[in-house]
């Protein structure tokens, strides 16, 4: 897959990668990314479910084994981990500039 | 004794303007038990209801579960819909949308052109295939005369050409809606599909109501 593209990310999917660093279930991720972000990202159920659903098919998360068939278990997987560096030093490069410019 | 369930006609398109009528329903004390195109409500506690929408069919049972699965937990109680879903908040003081960016509101609409695309496939399809000749084919609605099958009938004269004529009209008139169906479908699809690509676009962020 061109890695171009993917770049760069968006707010749902960076943040939604960021806290699959860990595994965890659907409501876990929301429950971690109001943590995460100091309660200033709360992101829907139905956003968070349609990205999951995108995530795997572009296979930047995977599905691990868990005891609860009714509740499906997701972490980032290495290419994930690849991209989520990616866009950030890419951020990071935007804030030197900003740094500068302002 | 009141009536507890009631049923409305309605068909929708538009997510937004649905949702708000189920919503209203609901304030009125009528409670979503059953989607369109024939609604059913049950009798509820009038009042302040948080009614969203989402569209999304699951190929698989255990998928749907899961889905299901995860609204609950997330604080949202399923009422009705197998493809259009229907999920009233627990708790709507902590959140009262299904969606937070505005890329995923949209995309309930490109779900929904899937579904229809599907159909208009078939729909087409059956339109061509038929359209190459038989009893029902398109080309036959340019001959309506050939939906009548009473030997002689186009031979026939006054009062008995009547008589056999109107007899079969009804007849008649059901072998050309099997002819015209699929033609008539395609279009209608093709209109509707226009117009979801149009609800796509033009869906906004609602302000929280």
């Amino acid at each position: 897959m061109n890695r171009s593209k993917l770049l760069p990310l968006t707010e749902t999917i960076y943040t939604i990668l960021l806290t699959l660093a860990e595994p965890a279930h659907g409501y876990a991720i929301l429950q971690r990314i109001h943590e995460l972000s100091d309660g200033d990202i709360r992101m829907a159920a139905g956003t968070l479910y349609g990205a999951l659903e995108t995530l795997v098919k572009k296979k930047l998360i995977q599905r691990v084994d868990s005891d609860d068939p009714r509740r499906k278990v997701y972490v980032i997987s290495d290419y994930g981990r690849e991209i989520l560096r990616e866009d950030t030093e890419r951020m990071r490069r935007m804030i030197s500039h900003a740094d500068r410019a302002l | 004794m009141p009536k507890n369930t009631v049923r409305k006609v309605r068909a929708f398109l538009d997510l937004d303007a649905e949702e708000a009528w189920i919503n209203r329903m609901a304030a009125d004390g009528w409670l979503i038990t059953k989607g369109g195109p024939i609604y059913r409500f049950a009798r509820a506690e009038p009042g302040r209801h948080v009614i969203r929408l989402d569209y999304r069919m699951h190929d698989r049972r255990a998928n749907r579960e899961e889905y299901l699965q995860f609204m609950a937990d997330s604080g949202w109680r399923h009422l009705a819909g197998k493809s259009k879903q229907y999920f009233e908040s627990t708790h709507p003081e902590i959140g009262s949308e299904l969606f937070s960016d505005q890329e995923s509101r949209s995309q309930r609409y490109l779900r929904m052109l899937r579904t229809f695309s599907a159909l208009l496939f078939w729909f087409a399809y059956f339109t061509w295939f038929s359209g190459r000749g038989g009893a029902y084919s398109v080309s036959s609605l340019l001959n309506p005369r050939g939906f009548f099958l009473t030997p002689g009938l186009w031979q026939m004269q006054g009062l008995q050409f009547q008589r056999h004529f109107y007899f079969e009209l009804p007849f008649a008139m059901l072998r050309g809606l099997g002819a015209a169906i699929w033609p008539i479908g395609t279009v209608i699809l093709a209109i509707l599909i226009v117009r979801i690509v149009v609800l796509r676009r033009t869906s906004k962020q609602p302000t929280d109501v």
